[in-house]
């Protein structure tokens, strides 16, 4: 009976440091959606940043560096992403394979040429933890997520920047002849994805681990995106479905001492989200504009 | 149309020029002349008959992804589940080839590739079910039945289908389940007969029947579709059944005929691969077969010059991804072309 409170408790906890990564992605991917762009990139961005960030700071040895390398990063792809679906206008599913694809490739080959290793990176130092009575001892970026989704809900909805946002998302050509440069709102909305997006990716590498490995995020970038359509797109949704998924990522981790085969275990996160999008988020209404590509006039 | 097919041709060339390129610039990162490197996949892909085996081989299988790919994307659905699908027919073959003892090759062979049809047919079904039954976003039922796909046929050949020794694969299946082999290897067995058999199927069907007629409106679109009193709802279902079927043939033919058994994680990103063909290929069956050869030779080639010239393999995986992007945005390869064109004309005059 302990054993299986000691599990609970155990799951509980981390299911809170599982959940920072996808929840950072999923307050990233709410700027993309909201911008009318559909957030499958956000898999590759977080691939991008964790490796930028773990190889900035392997360089530097400082793990600040290596974060804001990874934001960097990550902002530069999704820039590259939005630039091709903006004024390209590229197909958002096939962009959205691009990217991860060029992510996966990129990260796996880079790896392999300053470290030699097809498996993973040297150690890299992470950033410290805080001190948070009744918690314990907690990641800086756990409070970094929850003051940036309270900005991001305050920015969203409260300013006339956020209104914009979403008026492109349900419906840009409205947004143009109202005279908003839809252009550079979505532009700057999928940098602050990126951004974020490469926030997750770091946090992975030089808080919660402390190297790259390939292929680190698998799949996580695709749950983010789940938690936004179960968030409905809501920067404090996200907070509670991150969570949520969190603690599907760590059960895994939990069980793992009852002999379950590992890769029944690795199954868990995956299954759980595709249960959660069929059964659970039937009624979410996504911004009506998403996925569309706006035509010229 | 001369103008439009033209015009496709050129934007077709940059793409693959700009990606070739993008793949020169890693050659030379690592420290290697691009044209050596390119020349040495060259060679390791067509230098000698056993490597050309290899290539025609790989570019089977990719050819396979790539004709599900364009089946689904024709009927206006992005199966981004090739992967999982393909795992999925592969493993029902496994099954249906080891444990299916005592009947006649004719009957077993069939048989192993009926079921790899159905299971991974109903697996890519699935996605199209979740997403008109329960509105689930397709991209992500899709990667995650991918992932689950993955992880499950690996949790069975490393476990209760598990061959014994230290490596995570089946038992080989019965002599009686083995496709026919065409030269003295397995490697490049009847399954390129069945492929090519596909194809004109398919190509007939699309062209010349009501069914391909109804995938083409609901492609284009599935409002109009419905409107004109097709269910675009059922059309996109059998699009995505025998998109997955076709993937889940490529795994069968891996597990009968190439390999001879289920290998854990046997696909190095196959169903990539497929997208990144179709798109090539301008989704056309038959120029599918010949962007799938260029991957087939360069997949073959890499694996060569990886073992000899430590290039790491996955450049391959950046090439493809440029090949998506750039084929993706055909305005970019125009631009680029107008740009190229441009100081061409300036420098011409310059010379003169």
């Amino acid at each position: 009976m302990s054993d299986v409170l000691n599990m609970i408790q155990s799951i509980l906890f981390s299911a809170f440091r599982m959940g920072v990564p996808l929840a950072f992605a999923a307050l990233g991917g709410i700027y993309s959606s909201r911008a009318g762009i559909v957030a499958m990139g956000l898999e590759g961005m977080m691939l991008t940043g964790a490796f930028s960030a773990t190889y900035v700071t392997y360089l530097t040895n400082n793990p600040w560096f290596g974060l804001l390398g990874g934001m960097i990063a990550g902002m530069l792809l999704a820039m590259f992403e939005g630039i091709l679906i903006v004024r390209y206008k590229l197909n958002q599913v096939i962009g959205g394979v691009g990217i991860n694809l060029l992510a996966l490739g990129g990260t796996n080959l880079l790896m392999q040429m300053v470290w030699d290793n097809r498996g993973k990176s040297p150690l890299v130092p992470t950033i410290g933890k805080v001190n948070i009575p009744g918690l314990g001892s907690v990641s800086v970026l756990l409070i970094l997520l929850i003051v940036l989704a309270i900005a991001s809900w305050f920015l969203i909805y409260k300013t006339a920047w956020g209104l914009r946002l979403r008026v492109i998302g349900e419906n840009p050509q409205a947004a143009r002849s109202l005279g908003i440069k839809t252009n550079q709102i979505q532009y700057t909305a999928m940098a602050v994805c990126g951004m974020l997006s490469g926030l997750a990716g770091s946090y992975m590498c030089i808080d919660q681990l402390d190297f790259f490995s390939r292929n680190v995020t698998a799949g996580r970038g695709y749950i983010a995106m789940s938690i936004d359509i179960l968030g409905r797109y809501h920067p404090l949704g996200i907070l509670a479905g991150g969570v949520l998924f969190g603690a599907a990522d760590a059960s895994q981790v939990a069980l793992q001492r009852f002999n379950i085969s590992g890769q029944l275990l690795k199954m868990i996160p995956y299954l759980v989200t595709l249960l959660v999008i069929v059964f659970a988020v039937k009624h979410v209404k996504a911004p009506a504009s998403l996925g569309k590509n706006m035509n010229e006039e | 149309m001369g103008k439009g097919n033209s015009n496709k041709v050129v934007i077709l060339i940059i793409s693959l020029f700009i990606s070739l390129i993008v793949g020169a610039v890693v050659f030379a990162m690592c420290g290697y002349s691009p044209l050596s490197a390119y020349i040495a996949i060259l060679k390791g892909g067509l230098g000698s008959r056993s490597s050309i085996i290899i290539s025609l081989s790989q570019t089977m299988i990719i050819a396979f992804m790539g004709l599900a790919y364009i089946t689904a994307i024709r009927a206006g659905i992005c199966n981004i589940g090739l992967e999982g699908q393909m795992y999925v027919g592969a493993i029902a073959a496994a099954i249906a080839g080891v444990y299916i003892k005592g009947i006649p090759s004719f009957i077993h062979v069939p048989l192993v590739l009926l079921m790899a049809i159905v299971a991974a047919g109903l697996w890519g079904m699935l996605v199209a079910v979740l997403k008109i039954r329960f509105g689930a976003n397709e991209i992500i039922t899709a990667i995650m039945l991918n992932f689950i796909a993955e992880n499950f046929t690996s949790y069975l050949v490393s476990g209760p289908m598990k061959v014994e020794g230290t490596v995570a694969q089946s038992e080989r299946v019965q002599d009686s389940a083995h496709l026919v082999n065409l030269v003295d290897t397995p490697q490049l067995s009847s399954g390129i007969l069945i492929f090519f058999f596909l194809t004109i199927i398919i190509f007939l069907i699309m062209k010349y029947t009501r069914f391909g007629f109804e995938v083409r409106v609901t492609g284009e679109n599935a409002l109009a579709a419905e409107t004109g009193g097709i269910s675009a709802k059922r059309t996109m279902s059998i699009a995505m059944f025998t998109s997955g079927a076709i993937a889940g043939l490529a795994g069968a033919i891996i597990v009968i005929g190439v390999n001879g058994r289920f290998i854990d994680g046997f696909s190095s990103g196959f169903g990539w691969d497929g997208i990144a063909v179709a798109s090539l290929a301008g989704l056309n069956v038959i120029g599918n077969i010949f962007s799938s050869f260029l991957f087939g030779v360069l997949r073959a080639g890499a694996t060569v010059v990886n073992r000899t010239a430590r290039i790491p393999y996955d450049f391959i995986v950046v090439i493809q991804a440029f090949i998506v992007l750039l084929l993706g945005c055909p305005k970019l390869s125009e631009d680029l072309y107008g740009k190229i064109r441009k100081i061409a004309v300036r420098k011409g005059k310059k010379d003169e």
